[in-house]
């Protein structure tokens, strides 16, 4: 190495220290800081369940009642390094901690052969756990390690994907995201969105509206249900399904895949837009506005999953999003795991769908099979001070639409 | 005597070589072309074209960067995801943070330059450059976690950044950085010593060696140029999202890669040129574009893709095997 090179690294490497300590304070965001003093219910109409207006809790606090007793909890999930993991981890760490229950956790890197090994050398180790939760990498692949863990006799969660029918008898109960109702409710957003656009003497390029539907990547679970999800939520009065295209989860795969679609369907018009969270319908946003169609004006963008960038929702850009929160999701792990001791093991079947409601849950029933988190959808319009009252003032499980949707 | 002819035929055997592979994939591109715009009309829109080529530019810029470390006979780098990763993340942080425009840009690339040089110079040390850009992608993929906290790094820039929406002339200011980008590594390759370095050090490092060239110079800023190249993406993203995460750029090393070899660089070295990378990025986006018009299943375009990108790396080693035997 040259001695030249040598003394323009060092200060470039200086520099590169000074930037993340400068900008460490600017990666967190305080969870339930808005929460204390949340006005009342924005007025946004919405197609959708909306979660009532809350008068401001305190931040999210498990119920007093169903004290763990130090309890351990093992987690068996994916990494991290996706943002909607970390804050599931974040809510299921939380929850545990309000209700006194010990969690660790073991990463893998999405690969269903390394979560296998893993849990192999959990179980070899001949340390149980009180109760397991596994969220597999892969749902039908990992459905070996659901069986390996419901072998030992101790209680087993599934997580975020629920398992294929001939896998349910090995886990206690599944707690998480329904994903259906989730498309569901973009399906109910995005008829709402038909109706506004009528109403606001938008010329539909079909008598049903033409529509491209942008979805996660091919094979993965929660992209499936909801599309079925949404085509069920839209049968009695479809759309002119024009393109329902694989992307993937960001927003420069939703820029990539919409300037396409956009080239692709330029002489039937695009109308609508379903993408499947709200990171795609981001860049879906900025391809159709340099393409020249407004979004909002002529052409109405849902979201399925409201995540990072909250401007789309504040300008009016996106007619609609779901409030499906990673850290509810987190959040009813942990309550499910106290419902369950607190009930001496007892799991009720059927399927627990909570109304959207500001307050933290205070159940202490027993679980059911299925236990879901609520998914309301919200509705923005081209009133830019009532957007972001809807974003600061819509109270869930007690944080504000804008904290949970931030992460 | 028989040495001196061989020597001499050589030089001419790879300048019609090269040629003859620019031609090939000209030719590949016209005919993707003129197939596509009569099976698929709207393929031959111009909106269509812009499309196209906007979805290559980013994989077409830092491909043309990973040619300088495959020319160097260091086969390719497998941390160009991760430092596009990081340089987009400590951007957006600059930009939140309220730094200038100018600062969260170049700041970030100069990390990127390190994070480059770092590593050329341990393969310049000799370590693999397959393990050791395996080894970096990971730890820069760690720390990019870290300083996230798993979060999305918001840019909260008020407007638009001209740098990631602006279109001069109605071309996407990606395609314009694409475009010079490759124009100047054309020049660096063909008419700088650095850049015969380059070449020469991957067709026979032995006697690069001994000529007296400066091999761990040029490997070190090979990989600065790829490193500072995945940067710049990393740059533009955060220009047009207005926000970075660690899950960016997934996949894009396999795809950069794939740019690569569809533009017959050798994988081995010493021979390949950035336009033909660049060519190699356009037509795998054009491939994927004309599929989608088309409306094949998903599954089908993967595996045609899969084939023409197999397929291309099979034809040009034939027709190097050939015109070297």
């Amino acid at each position: 190495m040259p001695k030249r090179a040598k003394l323009w690294l060092a200060p470039l490497a200086l520099a590169a220290v000074g930037l993340v300590a400068a900008c460490g304070g600017s990666t967190s965001t305080s969870a339930a800081s808005s929460a204390a003093a949340a006005p009342a219910a924005p007025a946004a109409s919405s197609a959708a369940a909306e979660p009532a207006a809350p008068a401001a809790s305190d931040a999210a606090a498990a119920p007093a009642t169903m004290d763990g007793g130090g309890k351990s909890i093992s987690v068996f999930m994916p990494s991290t390094s996706n943002n909607y993991l970390a804050e599931w981890r974040r809510g299921l760490e939380a929850t545990a901690a309000d209700l006194n229950y010990q969690v660790t956790v073991v990463e893998n890197n999405f690969d269903q052969s390394e979560q296998d090994l893993q849990i192999q050398q959990a179980l070899a180790s001949g340390t149980k756990a009180d109760i397991y939760v596994i969220w597999p990498a892969d749902s039908k692949a990992g459905v070996a390690s659901l069986r390996s863990l419901s072998q030992t006799g101790v209680p087993t969660v599934v997580a975020n994907q629920p398992p294929p029918a001939e896998a349910v008898p090995f886990m206690t109960m599944y707690a998480g995201v329904n994903d259906y109702l989730n498309g569901q409710v973009a399906g109910q957003l995005e008829l709402g969105a038909r109706d506004a656009a009528i109403a606001a003497g938008m010329k539909l390029n079909s008598p049903e509206g033409n529509l491209v539907e942008i979805m996660f990547t091919p094979g993965y679970q929660a992209s499936v249900a909801r599309h079925d999800g949404f085509i069920d939520a839209t049968k009695a009065a479809p759309f002119n399904m024009l393109a329902s295209e694989y992307s993937g989860f960001d927003a420069e795969a939703g820029y990539n895949t919409m300037s396409q679609l956009i080239a692709a369907n330029k002489g039937k018009g695009i109308d609508f837009v379903y993408a499947h969270n709200d990171a795609l319908a981001l860049g879906a946003n900025k391809a159709l506005n340099e393409a020249g169609i407004v979004p909002g004006k002529d052409v109405m963008v849902v979201g399925g999953t409201c995540h990072g960038d909250l401007t789309a929702l504040e300008n009016g850009q996106q007619y609609g999003s779901g409030l499906q929160a990673a850290r509810l999701e987190g959040n009813v792990v942990a309550l499910a795991v106290a419902r369950y001791f607190n009930n001496d093991g007892t799991v009720l079947d059927g399927e627990d769908s909570p109304e959207p409601s500001p307050e933290f849950p205070a159940t202490s029933t027993a679980p059911y099979k299925y236990n879901y988190i609520p998914n309301p959808g919200l509705v923005f319009s081209s009133d830019e001070a009532a957007n972001k009252a809807i974003l600061d003032d819509t109270v869930l499980w007690g944080d504000t639409m804008r904290n949970l949707c931030t992460y | 005597m028989s040495t001196i002819v061989e020597t001499a035929a050589k030089p001419r055997l790879v300048m019609s070589r090269a040629k003859a592979f620019n031609v090939a994939l000209a030719v590949g591109v016209v005919v993707v072309l003129i197939v596509s715009g009569l099976t698929q009309p709207e393929f031959l829109s111009a909106d269509n074209l812009v499309a196209t080529v906007r979805a290559a530019a980013l994989i077409g810029i830092a491909a043309v960067g990973m040619t300088f470390i495959t020319l160097t006979g260091n086969f390719v780098s497998l941390s160009t995801e991760q430092t596009a990763v990081i340089t987009a993340i400590l951007c957006a942080m600059a930009l939140g943070a309220g730094w200038p425009m100018w600062a969260a840009v170049v700041v970030p690339l100069a990390v990127a330059m390190v994070i480059g040089a770092l590593q050329g110079i341990f393969v310049a040390l000799g370590l693999n450059s397959i393990i050791t850009t395996l080894g970096a992608g990971a730890a820069i993929f760690g720390i990019a976690n870290v300083i996230t906290n798993s979060k999305t790094i918001q840019a909260r820039v008020p407007d638009p950044m001209w740098l990631g929406t602006a279109r001069p002339l109605g071309i996407p200011i990606q395609v314009w950085i694409f475009v010079v980008l490759v124009l100047i590594t054309m020049v660096v390759l063909r008419k700088t010593s650095f850049g015969r370095t380059v070449k020469m050090i991957g067709s026979n490092s032995n006697t690069a060696r001994s000529s007296g060239l400066r091999i761990t110079r040029a490997v070190v800023a090979s990989f600065i140029i790829a490193s500072v190249f995945a940067g710049i993406c990393g740059v533009l993203l955060v220009a047009q999202v207005n926000q970075a995460k660690t899950l960016n750029f997934t996949g894009f090393n396999i795809d950069v890669v794939a740019a690569v070899l569809v533009g017959g660089t050798a994988i081995q070295g010493g021979e390949g040129s950035t336009l033909r990378t660049a060519l190699g990025a356009i037509v795998i986006a054009m491939l994927t574009n004309y599929m989608l018009l088309a409306q094949y299943e998903y599954g089908t375009r993967l595996i045609i893709t899969g084939f023409v990108v197999g397929g291309a790396v099979i034809a040009f080693n034939w027709v190097r095997g050939k015109s070297s035997s």
